[in-house]
């Protein structure tokens, strides 16, 4: 095969494997293959022939004077690609490697939000390959045309007058000797110093720039320029917040927060201050930092509640946004910390949050009211709350019972008849944590008078005995005897089941008063009904010791 | 890879090791005992080279040595050693040792004793290629003929004369950029610093002499390239890696963004500044700071830029301006752009004043402030970089010959490459003469005696260097 063919084959794979490194993973096979290839290519082509040498230009690629290849298109031109950047030869040498190749590929697969400030000339300099080597025409980059020759005209227009000259050449005769310097070589010391400036100042020093910032600050009065240093600050905000500087963030939040509260800050400084911590809680900053969230295992919850302490309230609406998009059960529940902690400063905020259409998010804002613990709040919740999501409604009846919101025993009674069993169930429980004598007669109501409670399952009626049972009290004991007493010829097995439950129940009350009528169905034929009151026996006997 | 970085470290160690060896060859001789055993140890790391990679080749490039295309790196600790065989290597003519194979002690001692014999010799690169033609393993070659005077080197001097006045004429466009508020891409800036990186590397010298050339009428845009490639000719001294060196150029080239925010009036008002005035030409240090964190987004560039922009000014001890309450440790960017800085600003003309000083002149005004305002250590690395007599310096020969300093001497400083532009008769020349070159007893053929103001003559510098 023909040199140019070869390349011409060569850059077929080139551009190949390119489109493979933007679809596919390093680890994905597709890619492993289209680099083997293209080293396999250039291997063939060092073997037969030599060096690959290619010529750019703007629509055409050449090899040895004959094109290899050609595209009028203005995207996925290859020469186009090269030629912009000013690249005008590209030297593939015969010892180039294959991570070369895939290093070279990598380069210019990138799009300009990978490239950002750079270009392809700029990182094939950087990595400065040792086998594939560029030409560029910096020229591309001049801003006026012929700018070089017309300052090297202008440079040389005036050439120097012999009588000047002559005239420095006489006063040279009567002019002062040189002095003799000494100058000491650069000492090994020296060098040590600089090398550990070099390796202190290698790192950002952001805390300069802050102090640099805060400098500005205190040497203006004028309000547009206040408001250009607080536009800057903002954006160095949420540099910080991109890339994780919590460190840096927090310090810099302290001390805009410290002096936007120190009284003798002028009064414009103190607002553009303001301004600035106002920004840091605004839903885009937040946002920016739920992957630094999401996506470590290693976050300290104690640097995210200093930083949180310096935020306004605004910055509580963000967080509720941004608990709504974490991926993580672990970053989330960093964040219900975080705002049950910032959720006191502005309850309203919270509350507001339970309109959203997320049964997850209006759950976990619940939650966090339930870890406030203000009453009047949660009462405010049980109201505003319209989800109709079991497992929110199932968190408003926890909440009501751990809270202990006696008020709200009306809603729990509700409660006690919703469609879902979570839900009553939960509400037996919550009813069981209020121990109200409205909340006793109420759940003896339902078993009493409601028809459906003997045909609930097993599980549900036995919460509501279990519950009940909590109040130890006569009547209740009373109430659940009954059970044990009477004898029904329909719906046996459901009935057998209640009686079980009551004996379940009365065993949890220890009352020895009630051993006698539970010993006479301990040989009950009905194994439920017999394991519930071998359980009852057991624990009044306990009880009496 | 392991192989690629153990031959980086064989390069690094040979060079170290060869160079001490000469040093102690010219000294004693090389039979004795101490050369002997070092000879030993660099036997040993040339083999181990040479069976990693088959081959091994050092190459002289400019003022740095290439190992297989790649410029061996320039460790601090061996600073001086790197220059001196570099030095060396130049005076030879010699540009590459190739070790074609494993060498033993009597090869390296047949290299040793011609290359030290060569310094006497009229045809030195000829008299070390006559001597080793004999080895089978070892080879040298001549420094290459586009590296050394001629063709090649005068085509890169043109290439770096013209990126030059390109980035001049980039600075410019920046800065009318900067003031009409619009966006600035950096690309274009680092694509000219990453060429000039390049070229310090290979024409220092010759770099650096471009900076002596003063444009009064476009001094802000050259007064940015000027101080960029000073600082980078100052960063490579003091053994910054080529990414560091080309932040610290982009960083450089953007230290006096604030002027763009000051009145045109002021910036050409040739007479004395009132001190209302000068208070406002103070706050260009902030206002740099300003331009640069609202010129794109903040990244760490953005950020160094402006804090080097700010602390430009700022001397050591804290004085200076912009007046700071808190104490400021400077960054070591901003060190090195301020003594640049002051440097390109004191030897240029100004609406001012229309004369700049004499570049020893103004080198002798940073000394003055060494250890209050300047860093000693600092300076003393720009004073061998720039030499004691620094190019544009006009110089009188005990030759009787008249000459403008245009090429500094890394290794004597005060024996520079002269363009002489007067003879002995005070007649207009232009020829070349190289003070660092000795008669064959030793003795220095020609030394600078006097200096004067070439700005008092109208000598145009431009005339000569360009």
């Amino acid at each position: 095969m023909k040199q140019t063919n070869l390349i011409g084959d060569f850059l077929q794979s080139l551009l190949n494997a390119k489109k493979m490194v933007n679809l596919y993973q390093k680890n994905n096979p597709m890619y492993t293959k289209a680099i083997d290839n293209l080293f396999a290519k250039a291997t063939d082509i060092f073997q037969q022939t030599g060096d690959i040498v290619i010529q750019i230009e703007p629509q055409a690629l050449f090899a040895g004077g004959e094109q290899v290849y050609g595209s009028k298109e203005q995207h996925d031109n290859f020469a186009f690609l090269f030629f912009k950047e000013g690249l005008r030869e590209l030297n593939f040498k015969r010892d180039v490697t294959k991570e070369e190749l895939e290093d070279f590929l990598g380069i210019i697969s990138m799009d300009d939000k990978e490239l950002r400030d750079n270009d392809i000339v700029s990182l094939l300099w950087d990595r400065n390959f040792q086998s594939i080597k560029h030409t560029v025409d910096d020229g591309v980059f001049a801003e006026e045309d012929g700018y070089e020759s017309q300052a090297t005209k202008q440079a040389l227009e005036q050439t120097t007058p012999q009588d000047k000259i002559m005239e420095a050449y006489n006063d040279a005769f009567a002019a002062e000797d040189v002095m003799r310097l000494e100058i000491e070589p650069p000492s090994e010391s020296d060098f040590e110093d600089v090398r550990i400036r070099l390796e202190r100042d290698s790192e950002i020093k952001l805390y300069k720039i802050i102090n640099i910032l805060f400098e500005l600050f205190w040497q203006t009065r004028d309000k547009d320029e206040l408001g250009v240093y607080a536009s800057i600050m903002k954006s160095l905000v949420v540099f910080l917040v991109h890339n994780g500087n919590m460190e840096n963030l927090i310090d810099l939040l302290k001390k805009i927060s410290i002096t936007a509260n120190d009284e003798e800050t002028p009064a414009e400084t103190r607002a553009s201050l303001k301004e600035v911590l106002h920004h840091a809680g605004s839903p885009d900053t937040i946002k920016a930092m739920g992957p630094l969230i999401d996506n470590r295992t290693d976050v300290d919850e104690e640097i995210l509640n200093d930083f949180t302490s310096y935020l306004e309230n605004n910055a509580i609406q963000s967080f509720i946004m941004l608990l709504g998009e974490l991926k993580n059960y672990a970053s989330r529940k960093i964040l219900i910390h975080i705002l049950t902690d910032m959720g006191r400063r502005d309850i309203n905020v919270l509350l507001g949050g339970l309109d959203d259409k997320r049964w997850y998010l209006v759950r976990n804002i619940i939650l966090i009211i339930k870890q406030i613990g203000d009453i009047e709040a949660a009462q405010k919740m049980i109201t505003k709350v319209r989800h109709t999501d079991t497992r929110v409604k199932t968190e408003v009846m926890k909440t009501i019972g751990d809270l202990k919101i006696t008020q709200a025993t009306s809603f729990l009674e509700q409660g006690l008849n919703a469609d879902e069993q979570q839900v009553r169930i939960a509400a037996v429980r919550a009813m069981g944590h209020l121990r109200s004598e409205k909340a006793k007669q109420a759940l003896i109501q339902q078993i009493k008078e409601n028809k459906a409670f003997i045909d609930k399952n097993y599980d549900e009626k036995k919460c509501f005995f279990e519950v009940l049972s909590l109040w130890k009290e006569d009547d209740v004991a009373e109430f659940f005897s009954g059970f044990l007493k009477l004898k029904s010829y329909f719906s046996r097995k459901k009935f057998t089941e209640t009686m079980a439950c009551a004996a379940y129940a009365l065993g949890r009350m220890g009352n020895g008063d009630y051993l006698p009528l539970l010993k006479k169905h301990e040989r009950a034929s009905d194994p439920v009904l017999k394991e519930n009151v071998r359980i009852a026996i057991r624990s009044v006997s306990r009880e009496r010791g | 890879m392991a192989e690629k970085d153990n031959i980086e470290t064989y390069s690094t160690d040979i060079i170290h090791s060869l160079a001490v060896i000469l040093r102690t060859a010219e000294l004693h001789d090389s039979s004795n005992d101490a050369v002997i055993s070092q000879m030993e140890k660099l036997v040993s790391l040339i083999n181990r080279a040479v069976s990693d990679a088959g081959s091994f080749r050092i190459d002289l490039i400019g003022d740095f040595f290439f190992e297989n295309n790649a410029r061996i790196k320039y460790p601090l600790k061996y600073h001086q050693h790197f220059e001196s065989l570099a030095e060396r290597f130049k005076q030879r003519n010699l540009g590459a040792v190739v070790f074609k194979d494993e060498i033993a002690l009597e090869d390296v001692k047949t290299f040793l004793d011609a290359f030290i014999a060569a310094e006497k010799s009229e045809t030195p690169f000829e008299a070390i290629q006559d001597a080793v033609s004999r080895l089978a393993a070892l080879d040298v070659e001549s420094v290459k003929s586009g590296m050394k005077e001629g063709s090649g080197q005068e085509q890169l001097r043109r290439v770096i004369k013209k990126t030059y006045f390109n980035a001049v004429s980039l600075s410019k466009g920046i800065m009318d950029k900067i003031r009409a508020k619009e966006t600035v891409s950096v690309k274009k800036t680092r694509r000219i610093v990453q060429s000039l990186v390049d070229f310090i590397s290979e024409e220092e010298q010759f770099l650096i002499g471009m900076t002596a050339i003063k444009s009064y009428d476009e001094y802000t845009y050259h007064h940015s390239v000027n101080v960029s490639i000073l600082a980078l000719a100052l960063g490579q001294r003091l053994g910054l890696s080529k990414k560091e060196l080309t932040e610290l150029g982009i960083v450089a080239f953007f230290h006096d963004s604030g002027k763009v925010e000051l009145p045109n009036e002021l910036l050409n008002k040739t007479g004395a500044f009132s001190d209302e005035e000068f208070a406002l030409v103070k706050k260009h240090a902030t206002y740099g700071v300003k331009a640069l964190l609202n010129l794109k987004e903040i990244d760490p560039l953005v950020i160094r830029s402006a804090i080097v922009a700010f602390e430009h000014h700022l001397n050591c001890d804290c004085s200076g301006y912009p007046r700071v309450k808190m104490s400021f440790d400077l960054d070591i960017y901003s060190e090195i752009i301020s003594i640049a800085d002051r440097y390109d600003a004191m030897t240029s003309a100004r609406v001012y004043r229309k004369k700049g000083l004499p570049p020893d002149a103004a080198l002798g005004i940073l000394l003055k402030d060494s250890g209050s305002k300047i860093g000693p250590v600092m300076l003393n690395f720009f004073i061998m970089m720039v030499g004691l007599f620094p190019v544009g310096t006009l110089v009188f020969l005990d030759s009787k010959e008249l000459g403008l300093v245009c090429e500094g001497n890394t290794e004597l400083v005060d024996r520079p490459k002269v363009r002489i532009i007067a003879n002995g008769d005070g007649l207009k020349k232009n020829y070349l003469v190289d003070l660092s070159e000795k008669t064959t007893d030793g003795q220095f053929k020609k030394s600078i005696i006097k200096r004067l103001d070439p700005n008092m003559y109208d000598i145009n510098i431009a005339e000569y260097l360009l």
